[in-house]
């Protein structure tokens, strides 16, 4: 094809008309022209001049990819308007210019030609999976009047609870969609995805050093790193980050990995520790216990015996008169009640692991101490009972001293950022009420105690609300939004989420692909990625740098979508004004004027803009309160987008030691903050703590719910029946659950250790496959107690024998013609794991157990 | 001796084995889904629980002992004034001796079209898709409309059906001074990549720390991609 | 939306699209592709004019174009009767959002993965801005979209109606040739297969038909 810019043929364009007495002498015109003149033109528009110059060398602009929840600040090559490359943001201190492998497949996801282009509406009534949903293309004004009619709908019957809005993948702009909205519209219930999540991890750190939140490692000064189920080579946290020093550290310390398949990270470890799935808790008390006996505790954090001599002998109790303690508490108490006993011995039978392997890790760990991570990741808590497996694990940097440490386990730097403005001027008697009536997902009735922060029900339970919204308790849900959430495939037991939405009266669903839950919508609105379409900023850490990072419009979107978290938002409120209900509209406009310019925005993408500029305003306005206090001093707003990111100050290990945020201020062995929660749960019940834990599944009683503790795995399945263990793992390549459509994912799975390019096998050791009369390669059907999905079978010594394991993120019988086989049939490429795991619960934090085994299967040749 | 030997020293201790460098280059280069210039080699070793893993990334060796150099019959595969290994795609007659004589299997040939045997395409959405565009070509005889710019400035963008290829170490980059795409993109930092005539480049003092070795060291090929340390 | 009506300023009767650079000619050829651009629009960009269009804009051509053309403007006015049945089979073919039975996209036939805004695409986008072109305020499409490559084709032909140079007819068959040639037939086909609608019957009909309209001149 011929370029353009050296043929001179197209500066006719600009010569108009020097012929157009040619077409009059030939008789006239019936062409078909544009009122006025010129041609008639719907796409394309005549343009003046193109700069192809500037096109052709192209330029490097900011955004951020949330493939992961690193939320890496990177860049986009642009060229021609195109997205063509990726790289990591230089300026970022936190990922100092690295990028793992995800960023480079979003460039298979935002010219996806399976994205959904345009709104659309279902014309079958009828919902299932089985149903074809007639999806038909309609304007966004007639979008948004459907959606708009429906909420009226619950205004006009007082029943504007009734509404949800559920809460996938996130960025900073969230409040306006999460909060604003459903609180102003008079409904409590803003749904989260936090709890399919990571909220068990937070329990850990939480019910020990008061901090609910991800931790931060000083990886650079480690001596020695001790992964519980994390593989961060591969998977959140700090990707790029981890990948870039492994070598160093690899060099400078001993590495042992706690995982029951040969993770990315066990493969460059000097210890694997193939634990049986959701036996982590045995493993870490037992370390625990070694620690205790050998007398390698920190002095200096954990403090010692009045007269010096180590007591903690094995099956022996200790006076807790004769240990004074430092900056923790209940150290004694902790030996009483539950270490003691805790041999590696012991747990060798219970989690797999031998006794000599546990001793020898547990003293590399506490003699490198405190130059020492003890890393908790769900894998080792995403469990049913999983919480106290969380603090078992923590408790570790608080028995070495490592936390808030050199080379330790450290908390987070500020990151300001403005809040959403107040809006309980803007709630209406309906909406101040109703937005305090019960929340959909049972968060903080009895067996589901959420206790976030210390609170009960402060945290959601998010797949509850299927089974809630089924059984109309506390009531039926009518209207429902979701955005960059899929959960009919992200949470386990999928076939409740199916039925619940099938159920549900009308749901519109706001995402870049027609997913699982696309399916069951009345309207799916097409959404802005975030990679590339969008503007929003992110805050995050690695590198013990906190940050905040732009995502960006970095080109033109070439469909027609809108950005979910403001612009969809002030669309609705558009409509709901026009139908005569403004509150949201007035509250959109009177709130959030341009900072550089205080103009009122007019449309959606001003108001997207405004917003993301408000709420930054600390990182680069030079009048804010916050500016250059806790990092960067960016030069204005423009300065801003150019360098995308701004970061904090680096984090000085120290300053939290002596003022945790718990009840004792202590870092807590024996947890006085849980004690206080669980009381408290206990009191809004009426019962006792013991009750509360009968409720809801864990095994301990009596003081032993107040410290880090073994708790027994909680299986689903009859062992005779269901002879192996599944459990799940994640992808170096997985866009959380988004990958699956890109060829470049299918092209290159096998850099998953043990998995194959195109294909979602289920390992299995040989030594079964032998029992089972199983060969490699092979189809085989999965089965377990609530379901079963068809796969691959390779066999693979990376895998512990008696237990079989798959990556998430396949199986999707929606999602484009990659990641589904044959959508007319419903079949997937691979399985679901979701389909097989139940839906079982961490419930003190209110998680789902997707981690520990959760689920027993029987495999039989397909 | 060339005047320069680009080289790669390949450092196995800081690859994590993330494939960062196998999707970039696809990228790069307009390598078909089911090709991979940059690639990498996996073995399992061992029995539960003392198992071994490793990644070791591949790439065509740009040897100076060039076996797929020495069996083309048409000097389409040649080295060059800087050491690479190059293929010119003209005088390519698609008879795939080369492949056959790499000892890496790093060398591929477009059998068919490119890029229409991914197996995506292999059970097609749309019936009856994958086969017009042979057909179309055949009645138009004309060569696809597209070429990535930065690609084609060396060798065509997309190889067309009957000609072979492989990694060129990114020769278009190199010409602009920048590095390969897989350099680039590795997060680890474990590919180092210059000159090895020159004393002072990167994967010579690489050298001068580590011992290097090289994949199949029995061919007497003269791999100019070393590999140094464990991974 | 306005423009002037084709009607009123018929082709003269009787006389056959002949393979030669006619004035006359090519402004049928410029409506027809204007109206194709039209059939593979959404069908929310569709007026009760546009079939009326296309029935005076083929009233007069040669059997190869007539009769389809013909088909095609009654399909299209019964189309209009319902138009959520057509909007459903536009979705199904072009739209998805699970699953689309013709890609509209040129390059679903031509890029590595059936990927979007690469070489193809990108391709396209040049020559377009190479003839002055830039995206325009209705919707968003990527400009490999049939849609927006009928309209360039409508845009080439108009230009050439109005400046008489004829290096506009060069490029469109030169577009033609190197492009609409190389995935048209292909999409052609997959909409008949389909069979979801008797429309698109009538407009992957029209469109083989268009094409092989242009083929002889491409040879010129």
């Amino acid at each position: 094809m011929t370029t353009s810019t050296k043929n001179p043929i197209w500066e006719s364009v600009n010569r108009s008309s020097t012929r157009r007495t040619f077409l009059k002498a030939a008789g006239g015109t019936g062409l078909l022209a544009a009122f006025g003149g010129g041609p008639l033109l719907n796409f394309m528009a005549v343009a003046a001049t193109t700069d192809s110059k500037n096109a052709v060398a192209g330029k490097w602009v900011a955004s951020t990819c949330q493939g992961c929840t690193t939320w890496c600040p990177v860049q986009v090559h642009i060229r021609d308007g195109r997205a063509i490359s990726v790289r990591g943001n230089p300026h970022s201190k936190a990922n100092h210019g690295k990028i793992c492998p995800r960023p480079h497949l979003a460039l298979q996801q935002v010219y996806d030609p399976d994205r959904i282009k345009v709104p659309m509406k279902r014309t079958n009534p009828k919902k299932g999976r089985n149903e074809d949903p007639k999806f038909v293309p309609i304007s966004w004004d007639e979008a948004m009047g459907m959606i708009a009619d429906k909420m009226m709908e619950l205004r006009t019957n007082d029943e504007t609870h009734k509404f949800v809005l559920f809460r996938g993948r996130y960025s900073y702009m969230r409040d306006i969609i999460y909060s604003a909205v459903p609180k102003i519209f008079g409904s409590p219930n803003g749904i989260s995805h936090s709890a399919i999540c990571a909220e068990a991890e937070k329990f850990g750190p939480y019910y020990t050093e008061g901090f609910w939140d991800y931790r931060d490692y000083d990886l650079e000064n480690a001596r020695y790193v001790l992964c519980w189920g994390a593989d961060p080579l591969s998977s959140n946290r700090q990707v790029p980050h981890a990948i870039s020093v492994w070598g160093k550290v690899q060099d400078q310390a001993q590495i042992a990995v706690v995982d029951p398949r040969l993770s990315a990270t066990a493969a460059k470890a000097n210890e694997w520790l193939p634990v049986l799935p959701g036996e982590d808790g045995a493993l870490a008390v037992a370390m625990a216990h070694v620690i205790l006996t050998e007398g390698l505790w920190s002095r200096d954090f954990v403090g010692d015996f009045t007269e010096g001599q180590n007591l903690f002998v094995p099956g022996a109790t200790v006076d807790e008169l004769v240990f004074e303690e430092n900056r923790t508490n209940g150290v004694v108490r902790w030996w009483n009640l539950e270490l003691k006993d805790r041999t590696p011995e012991w747990a060798a039978e219970q989690c797999g692991i031998p006794a000599e392997q546990i001793r020898r890790v547990a003293i590399g760990f506490a003699k490198a101490a405190p130059r020492a991570i003890s890393w908790l990741s769900p894998g080792a808590c995403m469990q049913a009972r999983g919480g106290y497996a969380a603090m078992a694990t923590h408790a570790l940097n608080g028995l070495v001293g490592s936390t808030d440490h050199l080379g330790g386990v450290l908390q987070k730097t500020k990151v300001p950022a403005d809040s959403i403005p107040d809006y309980a001027a803007y709630q209406d008697e309906m909406a101040e009420h109703n937005s305090h009536q019960k929340k959909i997902d049972q968060r903080g009735t009895l067996a589901f105690p959420a206790l976030k922060s210390g609170k009960s029900g402060g945290g959601v339970v998010t797949n509850n609300a299927a089974d809630a919204m089924l059984n109309k308790d506390p009531y039926e849900i009518k209207v429902a939004i979701a955005y960059w959430a899929n959960f009919a495939f992200s949470c386990s037991g999928t076939d409740r989420w199916e039925e619940a939405l099938t159920k549900l009266p009308f749901f519109a669903h706001i995402t870049t692909h027609a997913s699982e839950m696309s399916h069951f919508a009345d309207v799916v609105l097409p959404a802005a990625h975030h990679m590339f379409e969008k503007w929003s900023f992110v805050k995050s850490k690695q590198n013990l740098y906190g940050y905040a990072s732009l995502t960006e419009r970095v080109v033109q979107p070439m469909w027609d979508v809108r950005q979910d978290e403001t612009e969809i938002p002030w669309m609705l409120a558009e409509k709901l004004a026009e139908k005569g209900f403004d509150n949201l509209h007035k509250y959109f406009k009177e709130q959030f004027p341009d900072p550089e310019t205080g103009k009122t925005p007019t449309n959606s993408e001003e108001f997207a803009l405004a917003a993301v500029k408000k709420f930054t305003r600390s990182h680069w306005d030079a009048t804010h309160g916050d500016y250059g206090k806790y990092g960067d001093k960016l030069n204005g707003w423009a300065d801003y987008v150019d360098k995308g990111v701004w970061n904090s100050h680096r984090f000085k290990a120290g300053g939290v030691r002596g003022k945790f945020k718990t009840a004792t201020g202590k870092f807590e062995f024996y947890s006085e903050t849980l004690k206080k929660a669980l009381a408290g749960h206990a009191e809004k019940h009426a019962t006792t703590v013991d009750e509360v834990l009968k409720a809801t599944n864990y095994t301990a009683r009596g003081e032993l719910a107040f410290i880090p503790h073994f708790e027994p795995a909680l299986r689903w399945g009859d062992e005779k029946e269901y002879p192996l263990i599944f459990f799940e793992h994640r992808s170096r390549l997985n866009r959380e659950g988004r990958s699956a459509n890109c060829s470049w994912y299918q092209a290159h799975k096998n850099a998953d250790p043990g998995d194959e390019n195109w294909d979602d096998v289920l390992k299995m050791n040989p030594v079964d496959a032998t029992k089972l009369g199983l060969k490699n390669g092979e189809v085989v059907k999965v089965t377990s107690p609530i379901g079963s999905i068809t796969v691959n079978l390779k066999l693979w010594e990376g895998v512990r024998p008696g237990t079989v394991a798959k990556c998430y993120g396949q199986g999707h019988w929606a999602y484009g013609h990659v990641a589904a086989l044959d959508y007319q049939k419903r079949i997937p490429r691979g399985g679901n794991n979701n389909v097989i795991l139940p839906p079982e619960y961490d419930r003190l934090s209110g998680s789902t157990a997707r981690h520990g085994g959760v689920a027993r299967v029987k495999i039989e040749k397909a | 001796m060339a005047k320069k030997q680009y080289s790669m020293v390949i450092d196995l201790h800081a690859c994590v084995g993330c494939a960062a460098c196998d999707i970039a280059c696809k990228r790069e280069n307009n390598v078909p889904a089911d090709f991979a210039w940059s690639n990498h080699i996996i073995q399992t070793e061992g029995t539960f629980p003392n198992v071994k893993y490793r990644h070791i990334p591949t790439m065509c060796n740009h040897c100076s002992n060039a076996p797929c150099v020495a069996n083309c019959p048409t000097t389409a595969m040649h080295k060059t004034e800087d050491g690479l290994t190059m293929l010119d795609a003209d005088k390519c007659i698609g008879c795939r001796a080369c492949q056959l004589a790499c000892p890496y299997g790093v060398i591929y040939f477009n059998e068919h079209e490119p890029h229409q045997d991914t197996p995506a395409d292999k059970a097609p959405v749309i019936p009856g898709c994958t086969a017009t565009l042979e057909e179309v070509r055949a009645k138009t005889g004309v060569p696809l409309p597209y070429y990535n710019p930065a690609r084609a400035e060396t060798i065509p963008g997309v190889r067309p059906k009957g000609v072979a290829e492989k990694c060129t170490m990114c020769d278009h980059r190199l010409a602009k001074g920048d590095m390969p795409a897989c350099v680039e993109a590795c997060p680890a930092g474990a590919r180092i990549f210059g000159d090895m005539n020159d004393p002072q480049s990167d994967p010579r003092k690489a050298l001068d720390k580590h011992a290097p070795s090289v994949l199949r060291p029995e061919k007497g090929t003269r791999p100019n991609v070393l590999y140094i340390r464990e991974f | 939306m306005s423009s002037t009506s084709a009607s009123s300023d018929p082709v003269p009767a009787g006389q056959p699209l002949e393979p030669q650079l006619d004035s006359s000619h090519e402004v049928v050829r410029a409506n027809l592709y204007h109206l194709l651009a039209k059939c593979f629009s959404s069908p929310l960009e569709m007026e009760p004019q546009h079939p009326v269009q296309l029935r005076s804009a083929v009233a007069d051509l040669g059997p190869v174009l007539q009769s389809p053309g013909r088909a095609l403007a009654k399909a299209w006015e019964d189309a209009l009767e319902d138009p959520e049945a057509m909007a459903l089979a536009y979705a199904r073919l072009f739209l998805g959002p699970f699953e689309i039975l013709a890609s509209p996209y040129a390059s679903f036939y031509l890029e590595p993965d059936q990927r979007l805004m690469g070489e193809v695409s990108q391709a396209v986008a040049q020559t377009y801005a190479a003839c002055g072109l830039a995206p325009g305020p209705g919707p968003r499409e990527a400009p490999d979209h049939v849609a927006v490559e009928w309209e360039f084709m409508y845009f080439l032909t108009y230009q050439y109606l109005e400046t008489g140079d004829e290096r506009w007819i060069e490029q469109r068959q030169q577009f033609l040739s190197t492009h609409l040639n190389l995935w048209m037939p292909s999409l052609a086909k997959v909409i008949a297969q389909a069979n979801e609608h008797t429309f698109y019957g009538a407009v992957a009909e029209m469109l083989t038909a268009v094409l092989e309209d242009l083929e002889p001149v491409a040879e010129i």
